[in-house]
């Protein structure tokens, strides 16, 4: 995963110079959900 | 008044179990296209990434499947040929060696529908709806603090010829900046690994 996130509570606003994919994991006890993109307008 | 097959007899289920797959592929993408992204994939020691195909035209077509390690080499080149509305479902479990993430692009000369499916350790089948690429975007960081709970964002860059420079600036739930970073993302790399 991204270096040095970890866990957090909250939102992450990403910016890139080129267009990316995302996806936010969350992993718990090795079980995995995923949560959706929210792009900014 | 005398049918010629009666509804009685005439078998039902077959065709509910076609319409909530379709449902289920139509609902995770909305909409065919050409080319079409998966942000995360699971694959090798044990883990297995999925997808389901569909043709929605009047013509067969190719769907090319390049599926990506997190370095960005290529870990599968793979194509399915589908007749005209036909559905597949293709599955690539890997070898036997370290489980691997990694992402997927699917490409075809005519618009098809796609979504993926993943299994990795103790998780159930998860499905994964494709992406579009974008530059700017916020992500949810799961709002609950435990033990062993981790949050991470798989980021992706899908072009193959030039880097992308990301950054990312936590908020925490009143919105306060917590940490801000950032990171080059090779051409075809990948965070998830």
């Amino acid at each position: 995963m991204f270096p040095g996130l970890g866990v957090f509570d909250g939102i992450a606003e990403v910016e890139s110079s080129r267009p990316i994919l995302a996806l936010s994991v969350r992993s718990e006890k090795q079980r995995l959900t995923l949560l959706p993109i929210e792009p900014v307008r | 008044m005398n049918h010629p097959v009666s509804l009685r007899r005439f078998r039902w289920w077959p065709f509910v179990g076609v319409a909530v797959l379709l449902a289920t592929v139509i609902a995770a993408d909305g909409r065919s296209r050409r080319v079409q992204y998966f942000p995360m994939i699971a694959i090798n020691g044990g883990a297995v990434t999925a997808f389901l195909l569909h043709n929605p035209g009047k013509r067969a077509i190719r769907v090319h499947l390049r599926l990506w390690a997190p370095s960005g080499a290529e870990l599968v080149a793979d194509q399915v040929s589908l007749g005209p509305r036909e559905t597949r479902r293709v599955e690539y479990p890997g070898d036997t060696g370290k489980a691997t993430g990694g992402w997927a692009q699917l490409t075809s000369d005519r618009p098809f529908l796609a979504t993926e499916l993943i299994l990795a350790g103790p998780s159930p089948w998860i499905g994964v709806s494709a992406a579009s690429p974008l530059r700017r975007f916020k992500i949810f960081g799961m709002v609950a603090r435990a033990d062993g709970l981790q949050t991470g964002l798989a980021l992706t860059n899908p072009s193959p010829s030039k880097s992308a420079d990301v950054r990312v600036v936590l908020y925490d739930m009143a919105g306060k900046e917590v940490r801000r970073m950032t990171l080059e993302l090779p051409p075809l790399a990948n965070t998830s690994g």
